[in-house]
């Protein structure tokens, strides 16, 4: 029993493996058709995203004039904004403040301004413009990481997800067992990581059991007749499955998910009666 | 002169001659050389002020570091204001000096120098004859400067009868007329002390 306690966590970890890769292997083979729709809709939707725009004509003065740098009076190129939100070309800027490096004002308002606090602005066009190697570097942007997301957080947002059923049952036969046939917290600390670890494949497979679901709509759609509108709807549905959004009971989805959480279920326990009794 | 300063100076150009500014403000550009270091521009003399109904023109160079360096401006008509030389036309104003921005323009600076002629700062005074008469005594001040304007800045106001017979004396005694209105204007148009300050 010693042995055994203490290589029960292993013995988790191999589960949980298993688990992952047979869940995975299973939602493969079934929806690789749904899967290759899921890769065409998303080239499709990459596709329609490519911006048709005509190019705006510079009729509109005024509208034009709101982007001129304020010191050469031109389109602004290398666009940087000061802090007190005026808008020049670095070259111009820069020239600007070497000019008077004991006055270092904004040419507009007058605002105390720092060559290295002005804001870049990073447009969608190219850099067309030439470098201009006299001139010191553009700063750069000054941007913050966001504060990062606690994967415990994101661990019990997904647990109550009523469409999570897969793995959050999975975890709950792992945790009832390891409650009721040893006393004590210590295995339960030793099978916290592997639970963890379990995660992020469960939600993988969530993942393809949403792109499943979706798809079907879509055929089922496009057997109403109305090809295009079925098209939409399914894209949405598969980039809705991908986001983790719960699945709505009773739907093609959930039968899938409580499906493989069966499965899950059966292999836990497999494994837990094989370990206890060899 | 850096290309920069040369496509500024064509936009800059193209923004002041517009009818509507014209007519507006009263303010206008004429371009004297092709690449464009010098400049001539007309202020309209600003209603209710001794210099209303007067053009105004002014002598402007463009330096070869502009817009980061202002330009160079001055009266090429003579005007009798606190901040205005009256004998060589240069421009006390903070904008033309050391408060200059790049983001100034031709147009900027003309109204600013039109609402210059607007309210004078005696105390920061480029010519000192001249302020100490706005500050000691307005009302000649305002004479004065009329008739400056309608001597040199073709003004509309009636001539100050009182004034051109003591000009005229002074040019009987074979003052040109110019230096007789300034003599005058400096003396506050006392005749004895004006012939005194010229023949002395």
């Amino acid at each position: 029993m010693k042995v055994q306690l203490f290589i029960f966590p292993l013995y988790f970890f191999a589960i949980s493996l298993l688990s992952q890769f047979l869940v995975l292997f299973a939602s493969f083979i079934p929806l690789s058709p749904f899967i290759q729709k899921f890769i065409k809709n998303l080239q499709m939707a990459s596709e329609t995203t490519v911006p048709n725009q005509e190019p705006h004509s510079s009729s509109n003065k005024d509208e034009s004039a709101r982007f001129e740098c304020n010191i050469c009076l031109d389109a602004a190129k290398d666009a940087v904004v000061s802090l007190c939100g005026h808008l020049f070309c670095w070259p111009c800027l820069s020239q600007w403040l070497d000019t008077r490096p004991n006055n270092q004002v904004c040419p507009v308002c007058k605002s105390a301004i720092d060559g290295s606090k002005v804001v870049p602005i990073y447009g969608r066009g190219g850099d067309s413009s030439d470098p201009r190697e006299k001139i010191p570097p553009r700063p750069k942007g000054q941007r913050t990481e966001p504060p990062p997301q606690s994967f415990g957080g994101f661990n019990w947002g997904a647990f109550n997800d009523g469409g999570m059923m897969g793995g959050g049952g999975g975890h709950n036969v792992h945790f009832s067992f390891g409650i009721g046939t040893v006393n004590g917290l210590f295995p339960l600390m030793f099978m916290l990581p592997f639970i963890q670890g379990i995660f992020p494949l469960s939600f993988v497979a969530s993942l393809f059991g949403g792109l499943g679901a979706g798809n079907g709509q879509n055929n089922q759609a496009g057997g109403g007749g109305d090809g295009a509108a079925g098209h939409e709807h399914s894209h949405g549905q598969a980039n809705r499955g991908a986001h983790g959004d719960p699945a709505q009971s009773g739907s093609r989805m959930a039968q899938e998910e409580e499906y493989l959480s069966n499965i899950f279920k059966y292999i836990g326990i497999f494994m837990l009666v094989w370990l206890l009794f060899v | 002169m850096s290309n920069i300063a040369l496509n500024r100076l064509q936009r800059e150009c193209k923004e002041v001659v517009t009818n509507s500014e014209i007519s507006e403000t009263g303010i206008m550009i004429e371009i004297l050389n092709e690449n464009l270091t010098e400049i001539r521009g007309h202020i309209r003399g600003p209603p209710d002020t001794p210099y209303a109904g007067g053009s105004f023109d002014l002598d402007i160079k463009i330096p070869d570091q502009y817009p980061f360096s202002p330009p160079n401006v001055k009266f090429a008509t003579k005007i009798w204001h606190p901040n205005v030389s009256s004998q060589t036309g240069v421009i006390c104003l903070d904008i033309l000096k050391d408060q200059w921005a790049a983001s100034l323009t031709l147009r900027t600076v003309l109204l600013s120098i039109q609402a210059l002629m607007c309210t004078p700062e005696p105390k920061d005074p480029q010519d000192a004859v001249v302020a100490k008469q706005y500050m000691d005594k307005p009302q000649v001040f305002k004479s004065t400067a009329e008739f400056w304007t309608l001597k040199f800045a073709k003004g509309s106001v009636p001539v100050n009868v009182d004034y051109q017979s003591r000009v005229d004396k002074l040019k009987d005694m074979g003052v040109r007329e110019e230096e007789a209105i300034s003599v005058l204007s400096c003396n506050n148009w006392d005749l004895n002390r004006a012939t005194v300050y010229i023949f002395s």
